[in-house]
């Protein structure tokens, strides 16, 4: 039964030992913050890393000649689209464009008027576009990043591409995209299609690679090793393949958080360790007066409890405010870049708020009530010894 | 009424360090009795009082009070014993140097099923009884061994015992606060609590206060 009188002397002595009391505090909270930030950051960049995979194409065919990728040729998406299964064939025109300038990679994207596009996104886009417009005063909708990096190099109406044949092709800003996926679309320049062939000296019956819609997952292994088998000289890759190389990625870079975790995990067992061990005379003396004037065992052990429950949950629930404050609200910055990497052109990528309860609850069952045993075995091991015994 | 009956206390029994501190004592006290447990120092009379206070158990024999076999309770009714029955006054007063003067009376009430109202009221009126009230507020390390000595004797009749056991007492004062705990004893014998004060401090020979004198050696009495 709760003692509201125990509980309160619990708090004075809490306060009589302040300054060592306010140490473990303070080292529990920045180890429960850890460990709450590890795991948040880990479970929402694996939700991101889902809905990426899932937006993936389940097929792109590229032409692959001495090992290097060139360019397809855009008949062949005929020929696969009449491969059984295959819904769709869309050959797709975009890719790299290096600004020396400032070091950046635009991501230049293609899109067309009247065909579907790989990305039910970007058809989306495609309707908000007059593309007559776009082909009489050539203009392109840019990512939030590459607008801020042309704004910076005092392009703020247009912009001059450099032709492979060193010729300008001088294209308008007509408007900033926002997508939803900030990590996907920062860098993006959406062009008509057309431009974008000029840009990259692309031929009208070339396309960079082709994406293959499958109607039946079951089928997609199948369909690519007809592909192959069509084109001996295409490499062909499926979603699946692209999944364990993100996953890979993700696992290497989970590693690190591994690191950061086992650190974290062995700083609280050395608390542990440190309290488990034993008590300070100081501490073994008051157990042995209080058992003396009339305290029976389980008065000791209550008040001990209300003591490290205090401190436990007290650095719980800071630990994790802060690591929610500091992975959602501040995008857990230095954490974040062992995740998104470093570039010029970094999105203003906003972790997703995936609040994990099984998590908390994890952190939560892993630390609290090993702390309260901890603190609590050396007050009994003291409080079951003949108080006499303990007083002399 | 505190009995005795052929009780031996034998200190880390079969080891090396063995020592025997009592050897087959036996002896009783009547309720209301004001008694000195006089000898020399390691002579048994703090084993003696720890056994009335069931703070350790005899090797043999039995301590019986009030017709309750408290070297056969087991931990916590020895704990409950004491909270009810037995006041302590430590030789070396046993407090809690970083607590206050009330918060170190008011220690043992803790556990209890008093409210805090009632609690504030007996530690009030104990600290009145000693004149400390005035310290209230004061740590206990603050205060000089004479105050220390009168929060201790606080706090062990702050639950009303019957029985009050003083452990040398005067060892850490001067004759005059010696003399105070003297008239201590007898503002605490008129109450009618049964009292047992061991010591080997000449100013308690000879005292009208005692009833009764039992005198200890070696661990046996004489």
């Amino acid at each position: 039964m709760f003692n509201v009188l125990l509980f309160e002397y619990s708090i004075n002595s809490l306060k009589r030992r302040g300054v060592k009391n306010l140490f473990v505090l303070i080292i529990f909270s920045l180890l429960i913050f850890i460990l709450s930030s590890i795991f948040f950051i880990s479970a929402s960049l694996r939700e991101e890393l889902i809905s990426t995979v899932d937006a993936l194409p389940d097929i792109i065919v590229s032409k692959i000649k001495a090992g290097r990728q060139y360019d397809i040729e855009t008949d062949r998406s005929e020929e696969i689209l009449q491969i059984p299964g295959v819904e769709d064939t869309i050959p797709r025109v975009w890719g790299y464009y290096y600004y020396q300038k400032a070091g950046v990679n635009f991501s230049v994207v293609g899109l067309k008027e009247f065909e579907n596009n790989y990305k039910k996104e970007f058809d989306k886009i495609a309707q908000d576009i007059d593309f007559t417009e776009l082909r009489e005063k050539p203009s392109m909708i840019v990512g939030a990043g590459v607008k801020r990096v042309l704004t910076a190099n005092y392009y703020k109406e247009y912009f001059n591409f450099v032709k492979p044949n060193g010729d300008f092709q001088r294209v308008y800003i007509k408007g900033v995209f926002k997508g939803e996926n900030e990590f996907e679309t920062n860098d993006i320049i959406f062009l008509d299609e057309e431009i974008a062939r000029k840009i990259f000296g692309m031929e009208e019956d070339k396309a960079t690679d082709i994406v293959v819609k499958v109607a039946n997952p079951a089928e997609v292994q199948t369909i690519a090793k007809k592909i192959r088998l069509l084109y001996p000289d295409t490499r062909v890759i499926t979603k699946n393949d692209l999944k364990v190389s993100y996953q890979n990625i993700f696992d290497y870079k989970s590693g690190i958080f591994l690191a950061l975790f086992v650190v974290a995990i062995f700083t609280f067992f050395m608390i542990v360790y440190d309290k488990i061990s034993g008590l300070t005379s100081e501490e073994k003396k008051e157990i042995g007066i209080l058992k003396a004037i009339g305290w029976r065992i389980e008065d000791i052990l209550k008040e001990k409890f209300y003591e490290a429950f205090i401190i436990s949950i007290t650095a719980f629930l800071i630990g994790v405010t802060l690591s929610l404050a500091f992975v959602y609200i501040f995008d857990a910055p230095l954490i974040r870049d062992i995740f998104t990497g470093y570039s010029v052109l970094k999105p203003p990528f906003k972790i997703p708020f995936v609040f994990d309860f099984q998590t908390v609850a994890l952190i939560f069952f892993t630390t609290v009530p090993v702390y309260i045993a901890a603190c609590i075995i050396p007050s009994w091991k003291t409080a079951t010894l003949e108080a006499d015994e303990v007083i002399r | 009424m505190i009995e005795f009956k052929g009780v031996t206390k034998i200190f880390n029994q079969k080891t090396a360090n063995e020592t025997v501190a009592l050897k087959d004592i036996s002896f009783s006290v009547k309720n209301g009795e004001c008694v000195l447990l006089k000898g020399p120092s390691g002579s048994g009379k703090s084993t003696i009082l720890s056994l009335i206070a069931a703070l350790s158990k005899p090797t043999f024999g039995e301590v019986i009070v009030d017709n309750e076999r408290v070297s056969k309770l087991p931990d916590n009714f020895a704990a409950l014993f004491r909270r009810e029955h037995i006041g302590f006054i430590f030789q070396k007063f046993n407090l809690i140097p970083t607590l206050t003067v009330s918060e170190n009376i008011a220690i043992p009430l803790l556990p209890s099923n008093l409210s805090k109202k009632e609690i504030e009221e007996r530690v009030k009126k104990v600290m009145r009884e000693f004149s400390i009230e005035h310290k209230e507020k004061m740590e206990v390390k603050n205060l000089s061994g004479g105050e220390q000595q009168r929060v201790a004797i606080a706090r062990a009749l702050v639950n009303d015992p019957d029985i009050v056991l003083a452990d040398e007492p005067t060892a850490n004062l001067d004759e005059k606060l010696s003399e105070n705990f003297l008239e201590f004893l007898k503002k605490i014998k008129k109450e009618g609590k049964t009292i047992i004060v061991s010591t080997h401090d000449p100013i308690f020979f000879e005292n009208p206060l005692f009833d009764k004198t039992l005198e200890i050696l070696r661990g046996k009495l004489l």
